[in-house]
C-alpha cells in the first residue's frame, strides 16, 4: 500500500483526533487505536492520503478517534465500502477496522470475497470473540464451550478460523497480534500496509467487561516459532494447527494485487447538465 | 530478567542506551495520559486525576534522559521490549471502571519497580563503562520513583473486597 512516498516526520498524535474514546477502561481497543497511530507514523503517510473505514461494533469506532479521512459505516459492509473507495482513489492508503462479528457474521461474505479480490486494503479485525456493544452475544469466533447468560452452557459451535479461511480465500498477507504489545501491533500493520494487496491482521484485543477471562491472554500468546510463509500449502499447514496464540506475520503471498483500471464513465458537461435536468 | 541479554544487543552505544530509555519515559507519559483519559471518560476523576500526575512525573524523566539537547536521533516509536509491553507501563487490561488509587497505585508501583529492575539488570550486564553508568543512574532514578509512589500509596488503604460492586452493571441483561 505504499502508494504515497512518506514526505514529513509524523508523531503518533498527528494521527489522533480531539474524540476521546468512549470503550470500556481496560479495552484492548486503546491499544490497537495506539498501534494504528504508531503504525501511520512509521509509514510517515500526511494524514489527508488515508482513510481509515469501519462497519459497526465497539472497535469499530475508530474512524472517529483518528484524524484522517474515516467512514463509519454500516454493519458488516466495511470491505465493501473501502473496495470501493481503493478502486476509485487508488492513491489514498486505505485501513479498514472492525471487530469479529463485524467482520465474520454479518460481514464474513464480503471478507471472502475481499480475500479473494485481492485489493490493495489493510484489514484490521480487533478479535475479542464476543459481541461486545449488544452486551455480550456469541460471536463466530467465540469457544464453544463459553458459558454465559445469553449463551447457557455454551453455543457448542465450532468457531469460525478467519486465518484459515483468509488464507483459502486469497489474502495476499496474514498475521496475528496482541493489543498488549501495541509496538508489535503498529509494526504488523505496518508490514501489512507496506505489502502489495490484501493484507488481514487479527489483533486479540480483549474485552474486559464480558471476557475478563481474556485477561489471562498475556499469559498465553508468544511469538511464533517460525518466520512467514510465502507457500501457501506450508501456511495452510501451520494455521490449521496453529494454537491460536501465535503472534506474528505467518504468511506473505506474493500474488499480484487487483486494480481496476480507472475509465470516467461521463464528462463533466455530462454530469453538470444531468444535474441541470 | 528474562530477554536482557536481547535487549542489550540493541544497545551498543550510550546513543542507543538514550534512545531505550527515552522509548521507556515516552511510553510511559503516552500511557498514563491514555489511562488519564479512559478513566476521565468513565467519571472516575480520582483516578484520572492520579494517572495524569504520574503523566507528569514520567515527562520530567523524559526531560532529563533529553538533557539540554533534543530527543535522541535514534528513538524508535515502537520499541520491541523483552518480548512484549514496556516494563514500565501499565498493561490497559489491568485496569477496571471502579478501581480506587489503591490499586491504580499498586500498578504505577509494579510499573516503577519493572523499570528499575530493567535498568539495574542493563547495569550489571553491560560491559561499556559509560552505558553501565548511565543504567545505574536511571536505576537510581527508578529507584526514587518506587519511594515515591510507595508513600502516595501508604495513604490509600486497600478497599474493601466488594470494592467492584456495582448495582447497574454494563453487563446485566435487559
Amino acid at each position: 500500500m505504499n502508494t504515497v512516498a512518506p514526505q514529513a516526520a509524523y508523531a503518533a498524535r498527528d494521527y489522533k483526533s480531539d474524540v476521546k474514546p468512549v470503550w470500556c477502561p481496560g479495552c484492548g481497543d486503546y491499544s490497537v487505536l495506539s498501534a494504528f497511530t504508531k503504525a501511520f507514523a512509521e509509514l510517515g503517510l500526511p494524514p489527508e492520503r488515508i482513510a481509515v473505514i469501519s462497519g459497526i461494533g465497539c472497535s469499530s469506532r475508530i474512524p472517529a478517534y483518528t484524524n484522517t479521512y474515516g467512514f463509519h459505516g454500516i454493519h458488516g459492509r466495511a470491505l465493501a465500502l473501502a473496495t470501493g473507495l481503493k478502486v476509485a482513489r487508488p492513491d489514498l492508503s486505505v485501513f479498514v477496522a472492525g471487530g469479529d462479528g463485524d467482520g465474520f457474521s454479518i460481514g464474513g461474505n464480503h471478507f471472502l470475497h475481499a480475500c479473494r479480490r485481492n485489493i490493495d486494503l489493510t484489514y484490521v479485525v480487533m478479535d475479542n470473540r464476543v459481541y461486545g456493544m449488544t452486551k455480550g452475544q456469541p460471536s463466530p469466533t467465540t469457544e464453544p464451550d463459553w458459558d454465559s447468560a445469553l449463551s447457557p452452557g455454551g453455543t457448542g459451535l465450532r468457531p469460525f478460523n478467519p486465518l484459515v479461511i483468509a488464507l483459502a480465500s486469497g489474502a495476499n498477507f496474514i498475521a496475528r497480534g496482541f493489543s498488549g504489545d501495541p509496538n508489535a501491533c503498529a509494526q504488523l500493520i505496518v508490514e501489512a500496509a507496506r505489502h502489495p494487496g490484501f493484507s488481514f491482521v487479527e489483533i486479540m484485543s480483549p474485552c474486559v467487561t464480558f471476557r475478563p477471562d481474556q485477561r489471562n491472554w498475556k499469559e498465553m500468546v508468544h511469538d511464533a516459532p517460525v518466520t512467514a510463509t510465502a507457500d501457501a500449502a506450508k501456511a495452510a499447514r501451520r494455521l490449521m494447527t496453529d494454537d491460536g496464540f501465535n503472534l506474528g506475520v505467518l504468511y506473505k503471498g506474493d500474488r499480484a494485487p487487483y486494480q481496476p483500471e480507472l475509465k470516467e464513465s461521463a464528462s463533466i458537461a455530462d454530469l453538470e447538465k444531468a444535474f441541470q435536468t | 530478567m528474562s530477554g536482557i541479554k536481547k535487549l542489550l544487543e540493541t544497545i551498543k552505544t550510550a546513543e542507543d542506551f538514550r534512545a531505550c530509555a527515552y522509548a521507556l519515559e515516552a511510553e510511559a507519559v503516552e500511557r498514563y495520559t491514555e489511562l488519564a483519559d479512559q478513566m476521565e471518560v468513565h467519571n472516575n476523576r480520582e483516578v484520572a486525576s492520579l494517572f495524569r500526575r504520574m503523566a507528569e512525573i514520567e515527562a520530567l524523566h523524559v526531560k532529563r534522559v533529553k538533557g539540554d539537547g533534543a530527543k535522541p536521533a535514534k528513538t524508535n516509536t515502537m520499541y520491541r521490549w523483552l518480548g512484549s509491553d514496556s516494563v514500565e507501563a501499565i498493561q490497559p487490561t489491568d485496569l477496571h471502571y471502579l478501581m480506587t488509587p489503591h490499586h491504580a497505585l499498586s500498578l504505577a508501583l509494579k510499573g516503577e519497580e519493572n523499570a528499575a529492575a530493567m535498568f539495574e539488570a542493563l547495569a550489571a550486564q553491560a560491559t561499556d563503562p559509560e552505558i553501565k553508568a548511565l543504567a545505574n543512574e536511571m536505576a537510581e532514578e527508578e529507584r526514587e520513583h518506587v519511594k515515591l509512589v510507595k508513600a502516595w500509596l501508604a495513604k490509600y488503604p486497600e478497599p474493601d473486597e466488594d470494592w467492584h460492586d456495582d448495582p447497574d452493571p454494563p453487563t446485566i441483561t435487559e
